[in-house]
């Protein structure tokens, strides 16, 4: 049987925290908390205030986790590693400082702070050097396991089926097809979107750009219904084409804009610099109003997620 | 997009609004002794400079937020990123403090804005990895933004009961489209389809929570295990096939100008409730009845409490990982919050005021037959209270 997903990670992030000789890790931000722990949480929009969700300790291998219930924790997860929602400082101190391997720590890494929070560390785990390690997280993340493209791919699958409802859907108003992309997309599968879905009618063609999450990893694609004159799709499979191993990621030139962001657990960093195979990119063309995107794994034969196809260099 | 959910906009005034909270947030800084705001969390942003706040996953709105910088004694707020058109604002040029190049240049800003002032007179609401990294705003010895923008928000001016009220308008209509579709064999799924198109067809693109139509057990123990050893409510994963007879908690935010709703209700799948399902209903309206019978401003936190365990034979009717109530506003769930774990010496000594907003979200649970439970969206008023929204029903329960 292959190692779960969330194991695979996790052993990820504990290795990244033996090279970085880090103890203890308390992550906020919500990707990053996904991808220590797997664990599957309700969707809500927007920033959220940073707060210790999960915990993970290097000695003992354990991660620990802000839930008030098993429902959505993975099974190696105990229950006694659960610590419930509180409004209380006091509760949530406690609930800490139970935590083996956390009063002792020397290295602790955060991807986030705040002053009440600083208050609680300096309390519960005093000898301890606060490490900031959102960089470490962010590579650790960069390049994905093959389970990860596949729930990528599968949120691509949603975001092109609320593209084609969007096409059927023509003529109408630019909200209206919007209504009826998030009513399509929720029906193939995902009710959690990456961002505002856009529907932008100018003259004769229509800008549409999806993304949902499936699982918490992103899906996309963005097209241009219409004509297309100055052969924007051709520009944007050419630069799907660069996206090698080894090579810088594509840039802007001569009237096209291209923009390369890591994809993964939602939008991740801009790319800037060289790719690397196991990358997956989210790369956006645009010439003058018409525009373009698709999710690329970067390999020597880069393939967008929705096509089984190499991409054709030729255009 | 339909004149039944413009109409609940009409008389906000967005300008007012945000001239009246800045003052707001300005009184309150000098109130606490802080002379300096740095602020990264998007409602905060937005209460203090009237940025947008977009219904993205967290990982693109951390990517698109610009940072407040706000002073006591300055009437314009400073926005470091963003898009400041259309805002009274002083406008820097900068990016997200989610990475290191926008962490520079809001430290820049942040120096240069708030450099004179002593370091704990600078209250930071939450710092990134990159602006730890940029070291300013420092981490040691700055003061927490928070306790400033709860007692600035807590209570509401016209025009943010107002905004508060047109979502949960908008929220319950949508509801509307959504309940007539329950039926064995749907799916959350289409549920969560016909309420994310209809409040887009209503005008809304903010949907700031993945809706929630959630069939509960009908004992505790049949469902996940839980901490407080009470039922689990909200869980998020799954995509369940309702059968007749299913109990169904609903709830769902969106926002209007910032603002959000919050609609709970419980429903039946294809088939009238029971006589024991009624009674839950009865009793949960009991309850709001006895919390509403004492609201009003000079009440405390605790004498609500107090009325709804007496109307519940001296059991407190509501989820303990959760409360009797919650305030709504910038976000979904804000101070005050009434009958939490922090205590009844804390809820003792919180006294309600005009435009406080409660959301009253008591729980009737009577293990075997399962949970009746729904929220109100109560403003206090200067003698009393006024229910937002539009009186939404409770079908298929019936008030008797």
């Amino acid at each position: 049987m292959s190692t779960p997903l969330h194991v695979e990670r996790r052993d990820r992030v504990l290795s990244a925290m033996a090279e970085a000789d880090l103890d203890v890790l308390v992550l906020g931000e919500q990707a990053n908390v996904v991808y220590a722990s797997g664990h599957h949480r309700l969707w809500t929009a927007g920033t959220r205030p940073h707060a210790p969700t999960c915990i993970v300790v290097r000695r003992t291998g354990a991660t620990h986790l802000l839930s008030t219930w098993d429902e959505g924790v993975p099974a190696d997860v105990p229950f006694e590693h659960l610590f419930g929602i509180t409004w209380n400082p006091e509760v949530m101190g406690a609930a800490l400082a139970a935590i083996p391997g956390l009063s002792d720590a020397r290295r602790l890494g955060v991807d986030g702070m705040t002053a009440g929070f600083l208050r609680a560390v300096e309390r519960l785990a005093p000898g301890a050097e606060l490490v900031v390690a959102d960089n470490l997280l962010a590579d650790a993340r960069r390049t994905k396991f093959p389970a990860e493209v596949d729930l990528m791919r599968a949120a691509c699958r949603v975001a092109a089926a609320g593209l084609d409802a969007v096409g059927a859907a023509l003529p109408a108003p630019d909200a209206a097809a919007a209504a009826v992309a998030v009513d399509a997309m929720a029906r193939a599968g995902s009710t959690r979107p990456v961002g505002e879905p856009l529907v932008r009618t100018t003259g004769g063609t229509t800008v549409v750009d999806l993304g949902v999450l499936v699982e918490g990893y992103e899906g996309g694609i963005g097209r241009t219904l219409g004509d297309d004159p100055e052969g924007t799709a051709a520009v944007h499979r050419r630069t799907l084409a660069a996206c090698r191993p080894g090579t810088t990621a594509p840039g802007s030139g001569s009237g096209t804009t291209v923009e390369v962001r890591g994809a993964g657990l939602g939008a991740e960093r801009p790319v800037v610099g060289t790719l690397e195979a196991g990358m997956v990119v989210s790369v956006t063309t645009t010439v003058g109003a018409h525009r373009w995107r698709d999710l690329v794994l970067v390999a020597d034969e880069p393939r967008p997620l929705l096509g089984g196809a190499p991409v054709d260099g030729d255009g | 997009m339909t004149p039944s959910a413009g109409a609940g906009l009409e008389g906000i005034d967005v300008g007012r609004l945000r001239a009246e909270r800045l003052q707001r947030l300005r009184d309150t800084m000098a109130a606490q002794g802080i002379g300096g705001l740095v602020l990264t969390h998007a409602p905060h942003v937005g209460y203090a400079t009237g940025h947008r706040v977009p219904a993205a996953d967290g990982s693109v709105a951390n990517y698109q937020r610009p940072v407040a910088v706000v002073r006591a004694d300055e009437e314009r707020p400073h926005l470091v990123g963003g898009e400041p058109a259309g805002l009274d604002v002083v406008a820097h040029p900068g990016s997200t403090p989610d990475h290191d190049e926008g962490a520079r240049a809001l430290a820049a800003v942040v120096d240069d804005v708030l450099g004179d002032l002593p370091p704990d007179q600078v209250a930071v609401d939450g710092w990134t990895g990159p602006m730890l990294r940029a070291g300013t705003p420092r981490l040691a010895g700055s003061a927490d933004a928070r306790p400033v923008l709860g007692a600035a928000t807590i209570c509401k001016t016209v025009d943010e009961l107002a905004s508060i009220s047109a979502a949960q308008r908008i929220n319950e209509e949508a509801m509307l489209s959504v309940v007539a579709e329950l039926d064995p064999g749907v799916h959350r799924s289409d549920l969560a389809a016909t309420f994310l198109r209809r409040i887009r067809e209503l005008g809304v693109d903010t949907s700031m929570i993945d809706p929630i139509f959630q069939p509960m057990p009908r004992a505790v123990a049949d469902g996940p295990r839980t901490t407080t050893g009470d039922v689990a409510f909200p869980t998020g994963p799954g995509d369940p096939t309702y059968r007749e007879g299913d109990l169904i908690w609903v709830d769902s935010g969106i926002t209007v100008n910032g603002y959000a709703s919050d609609f709970g209700r419980t429903w039946v799948c294809g088939r009238d409730p029971s006589e024991a399902e009624q009674e839950l209903f009865d009793r949960w309206r009991a309850v709001v009845d006895a919390v509403l019978a004492v609201l009003r401003p000079g009440a405390t936190n605790g004498d609500l409490c107090r009325a709804a365990a007496a109307a519940n034979g001296g059991e407190r009717p509501w989820l303990p990982h959760f409360y009797l109530a919650h305030g709504i506003g910038i976000e979904s769930a804000e101070m005050p919050l009434i009958g939490t774990d922090l205590g009844e010496a804390f809820d003792d000594a919180f006294v309600l005021a005009p435009g406080m907003v409660v959301v009253l979200e008591p729980v009737i649970w009577v293990d075997g037959v399962g949970g009746y439970r729904a929220e109100e969206v109560i403003a206090v008023t200067d003698d009393g209270w006024q229910a937002l929204g539009g009186e939404h029903p409770y079908d298929p329960f019936v008030v008797r």
